[in-house]
This record gives C-alpha cells, sequence and structure tokens, in this order.
C-alpha cells in the first residue's frame, strides 16, 4: 500500500533483554502524557505470556481467506499492568515503602520464566516494537479511517485528530502493538521514531541497542542488510507470520541453546531445548530452512571461509546495519569531502542538534573502527 | 554469635570447618583481639569499636549487612545518626537528621574506571536545573558541615579560652595526634578552592596527571569526555590506537605482579590458610545446616544496582514491585504454591515474606532471591537477612602476609550459601 | 453483476415497529412552542416513548462487546423524549433507565462510558428520501449531537457526517448538551439545546425527521456499537407540515403484507447471496449489511426505497480493508490488495459511487409490501 517500506530485522541469539531498548523508547516517546502504562517497545521472555499477557491469544489479525478477525483489548490492571509508583510521601510515617496500586501484571512480569524443567529449562528473549505491516490489521479495524501508512516509508502512524478512541485498532492488532491513551482518550503506537528517520537516524531503540542486534532500512534496498537478510538469505522471519499482517520486523530466529542435559548431568550432543515446535509457531514452517542457512554459514566461516551472511551479522558497523535513505548521507558527506566513515558525523551533528540541545563540535568523533590518537598536548594554562 | 548457635548445626560445621562452633567463635575473638590498638595495620583487624556519631552517605545498611541482629546492636550503639541521600533508604527512617543530596545526575562529577577503558566522562547539571528542594551536592553538603563544626569550636573556645575544643586528640589517624578546627575549614576546602561539585572536578582536572591537558571546557567543546594520557595506564601502556587490555605490563612486558612470587599465584601459605585448608583454590562443602531442604541465593538485581534506582520510575516496572521469590516450579506444586501467591520464607533464625515466582530455571534444592530489596520492602521490615547469621569467613581475619592486605574498605567477607530456609504458602 | 449478489437493504439502523401496533404516530414525537427553551420547560411537556434497538448492520471487531451485544438478545432500550422550541431555539429533553452508570474513566484501556447522540438529515421535506440511519450517506449528509460520560472531561460534540468513518467534527455556536445521572430513579437525562437554524441545518418545519442512539458504557458501547432508534419525526405544532412528505413517509406502517410470503420472496431473488437475516447465514460476513435487525432500526418507507432504488442511498463500507483478496499477487512490500467482493459499491472515476446491488424494480408492488412487511419482523 506504500512505494516504500521501512523495515528492521533482530538478530535474537545476540538478545540479552537488557531492556535498554525499551528505556531507550520509554525516555523517548512514552514517560508522559497518558502513556505511562504503554512500552512501545518491550522485551520479553519466550515461551511466555508477554505483554500485553497473552497478546498472542487476544485476537485480531486476518483469517486464512484475508478476513478480519475478531480481538480482545488489553485490560490495564491484568494484561498490561498499571504504571506504577511507591508511596515515598508515606515513608516519613513509618510506613513500608509499597506500590500505590495492587499489580497483577506488568511489561517483564515473567522474565526469564520460560519453559522446560531443571536443569534442561529454557527461554529466550523476543524484543517487539510495532511491525509496521504491510496490511496492518489496526488499520484496518478503525471505523474511523483514523490510522494511515505512510506512503514513502510505510510506517503506520495514527492520525489523532480522526481518532475517536473506539479501541477497535487494539482489537484488530494481533500483536497488541497500538494503545488506548485513556488520558486524551485517542490509540497511540510506536511511531519507528519517523522525526529521526527523516533525519536519517534510526529509531532509538536500534541505535541504543547494547548488543547491535537491530539492522534499520528500505525493504527493497538490495544493497542493505535488511534486504540480505530478510530476501537474500532468508534468515530473517517475520513473527507470528499466521496472523495475516505481513509484519515488516523481521527476527533471526535463535540457533543457540544449551544442549540438554542427561540423567547424569551430561550433556546430549546435538540436543536442543528449545522445542522447534515453538520455534515453528512463532516464525512459521521457514524457520527449518533459516535456522539451517545459519548453521551452513557458520561452519563455512568456522572453516575459515568467506561469508558474507555472517559478516553482517557480527555488525561490524552502524553505518552498514542502518540504511535509511540509500546513499544520501554518503553523497552529502562526499560533497564535504568526508571520507570513509566520516559521514556519520553529519547524522551525529543532527541529532546533537536537537531543540533543546546545545550544539556540540565533534572534532575528533570516529566511530569504533579506529581509536583515536591522544590528542596533542597543551600549555596547561588553567582557567 | 547467638544467631550462629541458632541456625548452625554442630555436626555439619565441624564436618566442614573441621572445628567445633566453640572452637571458631574462640579463634575469632583471639583474632579481633590482636588487632586492638595496631591502627588496622599488623595482623588482626581494626573494628569501629567506640564510634557512636555517624554521618553516613547513601547507605541502606540494614539491607547490606546481613544478620538481623546487627541492626539491633548498631541501633543501640549509634546514639546520632546524619544521613546524606537523594531518595529515602530504608536507613534514612533511622536517621536523626536527614540531609538531602543531589542525584548523580544533577550535580558535577568526573566518571572514570581506568582498567577498563580509557575514558572519563563528565557529568554536569543539564542547563537551567532547579534543586529538588533544598538538595545539594556532597561536597557543598560537607563544606556546610566543616563549617559549623569550626563555627561552634569557635565558640566555645572563645567563650572559655580552653583549647580543648580546638584541639581534639586523634592520635590514632592523625599525623599531629590533633584535629585543628581552627583550620578545619581552610584545610577542608584547601583555603577556600574546594567548597563544591564544581571545584572538585576542576581541582581534579587541574592536579590529576592522567587526565591532563584538559579543563571543563575542552571536555565540553568535545561532547563530554576526556582521553586519558599514557599515564593512566596502570598495568598496561596506553597505545594511541588500541584498545586497552589490563596486565599487558605482567603478561607480556615481565613486569612482576604484586605478589610475593611476582607472579599470579595460587598458592598462600599463610597459617590460617593452611589450617583451613585453603593454601590451594579448594571447593568446601557448604555450611549451612542441613534440616532445611533450600539454599537461599541471592544473585545480584537485574534491574537496580544493589538497592539504588529500585524505585526508578523507568526500571522499576521491569520487576514486580515488591521483592519475590524464585521457586522450582514442581516443588511450587508439592507446596501449593502458585505464582503470585504470597509465601512465607523461615528458618530456625527468623522468616520474611516475599511473593512467590515460578521459575523452571530454579534447582530444586535452592530458592533464589534478587538482591537489593531493603527491609522497608517486607512484611513487618524483615527482609531477607534475618534467616542470615553471616559468620565470618576465618579467612578474612589473615592479614600482613604478602599480598595479604586489607585497606581501609575492607568488609569481612562471610561464607558462600551459608544459609538454609523452608518455604510454605500464607 | 452476479445476479445473486443482490438486495440490499442496507442500511443500518432504525425504526421500531412493534408488531400489531405498528402505527405511523408511534414514530410521531409532538414539539410545543414555548417562550424559554430549558431543561425544566421541557419537563411539562408531555413526552414519547421510544424504543432502540442494538445496530447489527455491521459487525465490528471487539469480541467482548460482541459477545455481549449476543448475549443481550434483543438488546432493547427505551427513552422518553419530550421537545419544546421558539423561534431561535430548539431543545430535546431525553431520559432512559441505566442501572449501571458508567463514566468512561482516567486510568483504564476496557471501560467505556455511557452515551447519548441526536441525528438530524441536513436535507429533509418533499422530494428528499430519507437518509441512511449510520451517519448517512453520501447522498444525504447528517448533523449528529454527541454527549459522553468521561471523566474529568465535558465531552460534547456536533459531527457532520456521510456515513461510516465519515464523521467530522464542526463547531456550532449556541450548542449545548448536558447529561447527568438521576441516581434515585437509575436513569440518565440529557438535555440538548441549539438554535432552530444554522448554515448547516434548518430545523424550522412542520415535520423533522431525528433518530437517537444510546450508548451503554458497561455493554461495552461505542461507535456503532449501540442502541439505535428509526427515523423518529418531530412535529411542531406551529409549523405546516406537508401533506406529501408526511404520505411519504408515512408509507407502509401497520398491517401492509404477508411477512412469510416476503422471507420466500427474499430468498427466491437470492437476498440471502449477499445479506444474512433470520436463519440465512449462507453470506460470508460483511458482504452486505446484516439485516437481522434492520427491522428495529428502519422505516418502511427506507426499505422499500432501498430495494428498489438503491443507488439513492449508497453507504459507504466500514473500513474496506478489512478484507483482503488473498488470491491476488503480493505488491512489491507484501501487502496483498483489499478484496473488492466485499465492496458495496463501484466508484467511477469522478467519483460517484453505484451500488452493487440492482435495482429490484420488477417486484411487483404486493411483492414489495411483503417483503418490507418480513424485513419489519426483523429485530
Amino acid at each position: 500500500m506504500s512505494k516504500r517500506q521501512l523495515a528492521m530485522v533482530m538478530d535474537l541469539n545476540k538478545c540479552i533483554g537488557c531492556q535498554t531498548c525499551t528505556v531507550a523508547c520509554k525516555t523517548q516517546w512514552t514517560n508522559r502524557n497518558g502513556r505511562e502504562y504503554m512500552y512501545w517497545n518491550n522485551v520479553e521472555t519466550h515461551p511466555g505470556a508477554g505483554y500485553p499477557r497473552n497478546w498472542m491469544e487476544a485476537g485480531g489479525g486476518f483469517d486464512q481467506d484475508g478476513n478480519l478477525k475478531d480481538g480482545i483489548i488489553p485490560d490495564m490492571v491484568l494484561d498490561y499492568g498499571v504504571p506504577w509508583d511507591y508511596n515515598h510521601d508515606e515513608l516519613f510515617n513509618g510506613s513500608l515503602l509499597q506500590t500505590k496500586s495492587d499489580l497483577e501484571w506488568g511489561p517483564n512480569w515473567d522474565e526469564d520464566v520460560g519453559g522446560g524443567e531443571y536443569p534442561n529449562s529454557y527461554f529466550f528473549y523476543i524484543p517487539r516494537i510495532c511491525n509496521h505491516c504491510s496490511n496492518p490489521g489496526c488499520l484496518a479495524a478503525c471505523p474511523r479511517e483514523a490510522i494511515f501508512k505512510r506512503e514513502q516509508d510505510g510506517i503506520v502512524l495514527v492520525d489523532l485528530e480522526r481518532c475517536q478512541g473506539y479501541r477497535y485498532c487494539i482489537a484488530g492488532c494481533p500483536y497488541k502493538k497500538i494503545y488506548f491513551n485513556p488520558k486524551i482518550s485517542k490509540s497511540e503506537k510506536c511511531i519507528f521514531c519517523f522525526p529521526r528517520v527523516e533525519k536519517g537516524l534510526p529509531p532509538a531503540c536500534a541505535h541504543q541497542c547494547v548488543g547491535r542486534i537491530r539492522w534499520v532500512g528500505f525493504l527493497d534496498d538490495e544493497e542493505g542488510q535488511v534486504y540480505k537478510l530478510v530476501h537474500k538469505y532468508k534468515v530473517a522471519l517475520p513473527l507470528r507470520p499466521d496472523f495475516g499482517t505481513q509484519p515488516n520486523v523481521y527476527y533471526v530466529p535463535p540457533l543457540f541453546d544449551p544442549p540438554k542435559f542427561d540423567d547424569n548431568m551430561a550433556p546430549i550432543e546435538n540436543s536442543r531445548r528449545i522445542p522447534m515446535e515453538y520455534l515453528e509457531l512463532l516464525f512459521g514452517k521457514e524457520v527449518h530452512q533459516a535456522l539451517e542457512t545459519l548453521r551452513k554459514e557458520m561452519e563455512k566461516r568456522a572453516r575459515g571461509e568467506e561469508s558474507e551472511l555472517m559478516d553482517i551479522l557480527i555488525a561490524y558497523s552502524h553505518r552498514d546495519m542502518f540504511r535509511l535513505d540509500n546513499n544520501y548521507y554518503q553523497q552529502e558527506a562526499a560533497k564535504k569531502g568526508l571520507k570513509g566513515s566520516e559521514f556519520f558525523k553529519i547524522i551525529d551533528q543532527r541529532y546533537l542538534q536537537g531543540a533543546n540541545t546545545q550544539r556540540v563540535e565533534i572534532k575528533d568523533y570516529t566511530f569504533h573502527e579506529k581509536v583515536l590518537p591522544l590528542p596533542q598536548k597543551e600549555k596547561h594554562g588553567g582557567h | 554469635m547467638e544467631d550462629f548457635d541458632k541456625l548452625y548445626e554442630e555436626d555439619t560445621f565441624k564436618e566442614v570447618m573441621g572445628m567445633s562452633k566453640e572452637q571458631y567463635k574462640k579463634k575469632v575473638e583471639e583474632m579481633l583481639a590482636k588487632s586492638e590498638g595496631d591502627k588496622g595495620i599488623g595482623h588482626g583487624k581494626s573494628y569501629w569499636k567506640d564510634v557512636q556519631t555517624f554521618l553516613l552517605f547513601a547507605d541502606a545498611r540494614f539491607r547490606r549487612n546481613k544478620g538481623s541482629t546487627y541492626k539491633k546492636a548498631f541501633l543501640e550503639k549509634a546514639k546520632f545518626i546524619a544521613y546524606v541521600d537523594f531518595r529515602m533508604s530504608d536507613f534514612a527512617n533511622y536517621a536523626d537528621i536527614l540531609l538531602p543530596a543531589k542525584s548523580h545526575y544533577e550535580v558535577w562529577d568526573l566518571r572514570t574506571n581506568p582498567g577498563y577503558h580509557r575514558f572519563a566522562n563528565l557529568a554536569h547539571p543539564p542547563t537551567n536545573l532547579k534543586p529538588v528542594g533544598e538538595a545539594k551536592s556532597e561536597w557543598e553538603i560537607c563544606t556546610m558541615i566543616v563549617e559549623k563544626i569550626q563555627e561552634i569550636a569557635m565558640k566555645k573556645y572563645k567563650e572559655t579560652g580552653d583549647k580543648k575544643y580546638i584541639k581534639i586528640p586523634d592520635p590514632e589517624l592523625s599525623k599531629t595526634g590533633y584535629r585543628d578546627l581552627d583550620t578545619l575549614v581552610d584545610e577542608y576546602t584547601i583555603n577556600g578552592q574546594l567548597r563544591d561539585d564544581r571545584d572538585a572536578v576542576e581541582i581534579a582536572l587541574e592536579n590529576t596527571d592522567q587526565f591532563k591537558p584538559n579543563t571543563i571546557e575542552s571536555m565540553f567543546k568535545r561532547g563530554g569526555y576526556l582521553t586519558l594520557n599514557e599515564k593512566a595506564g596502570k598495568s598496561s601502556p596506553l597505545y594511541p590506537d588500541k584498545p586497552y587490555n589490563a596486565f599487558e605490563n605482567n603478561l607480556f612486558l615481565y613486569e612482576r605482579f604484586e605478589t610475593l612470587s611476582g607472579r599470579i599465584t595460587y598458592y598462600v601459605d599463610d597459617d590460617l590458610w593452611i589450617q583451613e585448608g585453603a593454601n590451594v583454590p579448594t571447593a568446601k562443602e557448604p555450611i549451612r545446616p542441613r534440616k532445611f531442604p533450600f539454599v537461599l541465593m541471592t544473585p545480584h538485581a537485574r534491574w537496580s544496582i544493589h538497592s539504588t534506582y529500585k524505585t526508578s520510575t523507568l526500571l522499576l516496572r521491569l520487576q514486580r514491585g515488591k521483592p519475590y521469590v524464585m521457586i522450582n516450579p514442581e516443588i511450587a506444586k508439592k507446596k501449593g504454591i502458585k505464582d503470585g501467591d504470597e509465601i512465607r520464607v523461615y528458618n530456625t533464625l527468623g522468616e520474611f515474606y516475599a511473593m512467590a515466582k515460578i521459575y523452571p530455571s530454579c534447582p530444586k534444592d535452592a530458592i533464589l532471591l534478587e538482591h537489593g530489596w531493603e527491609p522497608f520492602f517486607y512484611k513487618g521490615r524483615k527482609g531477607h537477612n534475618e534467616v542470615v547469621a553471616s559468620p565470618l569467613n576465618l579467612l578474612e581475619l589473615s592479614d600482613g602476609w604478602g599480598h595479604l592486605k586489607f585497606g581501609g574498605n575492607w568488609d569481612g567477607n562471610q561464607h558462600a550459601y551459608e544459609t538454609s530456609v523452608d518455604i510454605e504458602k500464607v | 453483476m452476479k445476479k445473486t449478489l443482490s438486495l440490499l437493504a442496507l442500511s443500518t439502523l432504525i425504526i421500531s415497529s412493534n408488531a400489531g401496533t405498528d402505527n405511523f404516530n408511534d414514530d410521531v414525537i409532538e414539539a410545543k412552542q414555548i417562550s424559554n427553551v430549558t431543561e425544566e420547560s421541557l419537563n411539562s411537556i408531555p413526552s414519547k416513548k421510544i424504543t432502540l434497538y442494538q445496530q447489527y448492520s455491521v459487525h465490528l471487531n471487539d469480541a467482548n462487546a460482541n459477545k455481549k451485544v449476543e448475549e443481550q438478545k434483543p438488546v432493547e432500550a427505551e427513552a422518553e423524549v419530550s421537545v419544546g422550541y421558539n423561534q431561535k431555539e430548539i431543545g430535546i429533553l431525553i431520559k432512559w433507565k441505566d442501572d449501571t452508570k458508567s463514566v468512561q474513566p482516567a486510568m483504564t484501556t476496557t471501560k467505556f462510558g455511557d452515551g447519548v447522540s441526536v441525528q438530524f438529515p441536513v436535507k429533509y421535506g418533499k422530494g428528499t428520501t430519507l437518509a441512511y440511519i449510520g451517519m448517512g450517506d453520501t447522498k444525504h449528509p447528517v448533523m449528529t449531537y454527541l454527549k459522553k460520560a468521561v471523566e474529568g472531561r465535558d465531552y460534547q460534540k456536533a459531527f457532520i457526517a456521510e456515513g461510516f468513518g465519515s464523521l467530522t467534527e464542526i463547531s456550532e455556536k449556541g450548542f449545548s448538551f448536558t447529561m447527568k445521572y438521576d441516581d434515585t430513579n437509575k436513569q440518565w437525562i440529557a438535555f440538548i439545546k441549539k438554535p432552530i437554524k444554522t448554515a448547516d441545518l434548518n430545523l424550522a418545519s412542520g415535520l423533522v425527521p431525528v433518530s437517537f442512539a444510546i450508548w451503554d458504557g458497561d455493554s461495552l458501547n461505542r461507535d456503532g456499537n449501540k442502541v439505535i432508534s428509526n427515523w423518529k419525526f418531530i412535529k411542531m405544532d406551529k409549523m405546516k407540515t406537508d401533506p406529501a412528505y408526511l404520505k411519504y413517509v408515512s408509507w407502509g406502517y401497520g398491517d401492509i403484507g404477508n411477512p412469510e410470503r416476503g422471507k420466500e420472496l427474499m430468498i427466491q431473488n437470492g437476498c440471502n447471496g449477499c445479506h444474512r437475516f433470520a436463519d440465512q447465514t449462507s453470506a460470508p460476513e460483511g458482504l452486505a449489511p446484516n439485516l437481522s435487525k434492520i427491522g428495529g432500526y428502519s422505516n418502511p418507507v427506507y426499505l422499500r426505497e432501498s430495494i428498489v432504488n438503491p443507488n439513492d442511498v449508497v453507504i459507504r463500507n466500514l473500513n474496506i480493508n478489512r478484507h483482503y483478496n488473498k488470491s491476488a499477487e503480493k505488491d512489491k512490500n507484501g501487502a496483498y490488495p483489499n478484496n473488492d467482493m466485499y465492496t458495496w459499491y463501484i466508484k467511477d472515476n469522478k467519483g460517484n459511487l453505484t451500488s452493487k446491488m440492482p435495482p429490484y424494480t420488477h417486484l411487483s408492488e404486493q411483492d414489495l409490501k411483503d417483503i418490507v412487511a418480513y424485513l419489519k419482523t426483523l429485530k
């Protein structure tokens, strides 16, 4: 429905569940104005109920024939968890420090629970943002047609002028990644950080990721790593493709988990703890082929041969991981005579020149690829 | 010691430690007695025996120090407590005076950890930030306290002419044997140069060789950090084009390690260590009582730094809001416990209450509880330290041998997996 | 066009005809001229009891709300309406029973507030056919006035609309809408007052169509999830009624035909190929409006018009993206195109809409009456 489509790939083999993305997103967008309970980006433990609780059973999406399915709206207390705080004021009266409301669930309630039996228990993390689907369930469900997909990049947005807070979009999204803002009585959702993207910066969740598990780029950019992971090597798969919305966030499925132990606590060779059925449920039948490709390429690399796929997954450089505007920034840099990774200066200057940020002169800033020479010794003049 | 007696079984203890409980206690007393009056330098340990007035900074002490009797003993001994923190910690409730501090992100500071990397970051208050209430930086608070002490001392001295008000004897820790309260402010602030947090950063930049050449302005210009110069490499040279790797000096350039042998040392021939069977690293059975089925393990909390930031709105919603204990599903089923139930954790020493979290990765003979929960999170203010006795590890008491030197921060370590408990649904 | 795709019926909403007492006068609200349009003065005007039925023409996708719709079958609500007016203003007082007062609270995601709305067609009178009851249609814009119980906010709005999804907020000077809950009688009392004439809407006429909707927050009502009335007619006591218009809108009340034969005729004519009604549920959901409760909120003349001249009231689909075509090729971004089968009309390049339902002009007058007689029983 859009001319181009921005997409994100996340490598689940590298996600450590540190929630840096969650906090980056929260700080940027959802710590205020009725959005406090929302996590546009969350990281959840699988197998698990996730956030909101049991979202995979909450309906929405499309059936086999392409018709929108009914769904439910998760409850603030039972499924999302209230954005709680402590009774700090009462401490002065000798009270215990307690939450102001009773808690039933939260964005990380079943952290690390997973499945299996000790010592063969297992779990892995899935970070989730809005999938910016090609056939969005939220968009289809809105009787007001208040949700739209941007022509230029396929980002799915809510027109807050038109939204009347009916919440059918929440029932319609099978990922439950659109939220009701009770303060303004309108729906809100992950905006793929479009104000950043328009300036050539990846979404905050991707930029801040300490494990460097996220790639961002246009799906039709054949030089881009997103394209290569999704289309060329087919190792990045959409989550729950059976929901029928054609998601544009793709996951490299978990290839590694510790082997099982036998009764004598000896590892069983070639055993996997994560059941393939669960991976199939999440990523469809294609997961077998994707894991096979990953395994083969890894072996190839282990033999000392070249593997473009492994090089991509190592995530050497943000420059290659985030390609938002094809070569726009490289071209701009060339005009200014900047070479190599120096083009990143332009992006960082823009980044640092936010409305409320002082302009920072980036003199000797380079990326991690090259460590700086020590600054020249200057005469120490005091101050 | 009472707790110790209550918790441990004589036979288990003897089997593991090679000595009876009585012998152990005697040994500890003997070692501590050695330290009397030796300023903590020779054998044995000095400890804060006679201190009655406390000025404590950000120390959620009753979470940190184990054993519930510690709390009782501390509060009996402390005649006056002033407490400085940016948050109401559990301990703040016991203070006579609370001094509100600015938090880490409201003050000027230099952050670095040479040994891991070669950068120092400049922390500074955001432009136009208004302090919360009367909050001040810790530097300012200390300057004000020092000024007040001098003022009171001088007033007394002028009224009485008695020098005892300005010359306070301190034979142990002062070079001159006295604390001079008439020049206290000048001494503390280096003649007025060092009065607040920003002064501290400037002085550090001017006087620390490893930071040179830098000023606040130059760091600002660069985006808020500086690169440590070549003098900062303590155990490795600093190269302009390579990351910092610890111990290159010793491993590749063949400098001596700071051990007796000059090498990485696994063997310790201290008498006590030999006696304890620890002269080479040796795994030993834990001393915990066998009559309770579950080891209590308290791994590092994920969403706080110990107790700090447990209540940060950004992080708090990533946990469950109150202490929760992770239990193996099979055990939970046997005990009729469901996820979210309140459970009682107990042994002969005491008990505490927490929420159950059913957790397949928990062994069947242990329960897991993230540390960092302060007593005020628990029912009846009874925290997880209620069920531990925390006997000192005897090895901690050996000192003055080779590289076994312990500095002022000595905080005697205890035994690993030292306690066991049982659980029940409330 | 396939022959089976037929019938129309589209519309959605309205009217009540209690079998047996199906009388035009039941749909007429007598308005009195008064000097001051206030809540007190309206209280002294005799009220009219009206019945509202659950909207069932389109299926919305909130599973929990839909469960309530089925549980409460048949959903009905009764309201008492009084109307007063003078040269400048018109006021309507609406009272309805609601045992559970629901106000949309500030910190929940699943609670909805009670609410009420009043709707007028922008154009009416001699020669103008009745608008689709569900927020009008492209040829019949409506004005809708809405009041909802929301915590911490005075939620009253005026909209202009031309069918589903087209509600557009406008500001109207001199319009006010209040609602308050009477704890003793367990009822809501809503009072709307507005200028009798504005640039968009002139209500100074002898016979003014009006319809009502009520939302019950407890039943998860909002948007199309609501109970609605058919078109009622406000008879202004001091103004002249056009006899031709009266004759037009009062067509088809009473015992006009044989409902059983009507049902047979509908099956014979293939109406059930697209529409669902009664036990006829073979048509895919959403292919055409569901007629199962159509009698509750449609006036007889509107039903007739919809059969013989479906292009007069072409209703916008509820969001056409609700169905995509699985057998079509995906575009380069992986999106399936919408399934045109579920679009209720064809749009030409000038933007004119033609209903996919053909005009059933071949039906005899008695056939039509029998079919309308049958549709009136569906509620």
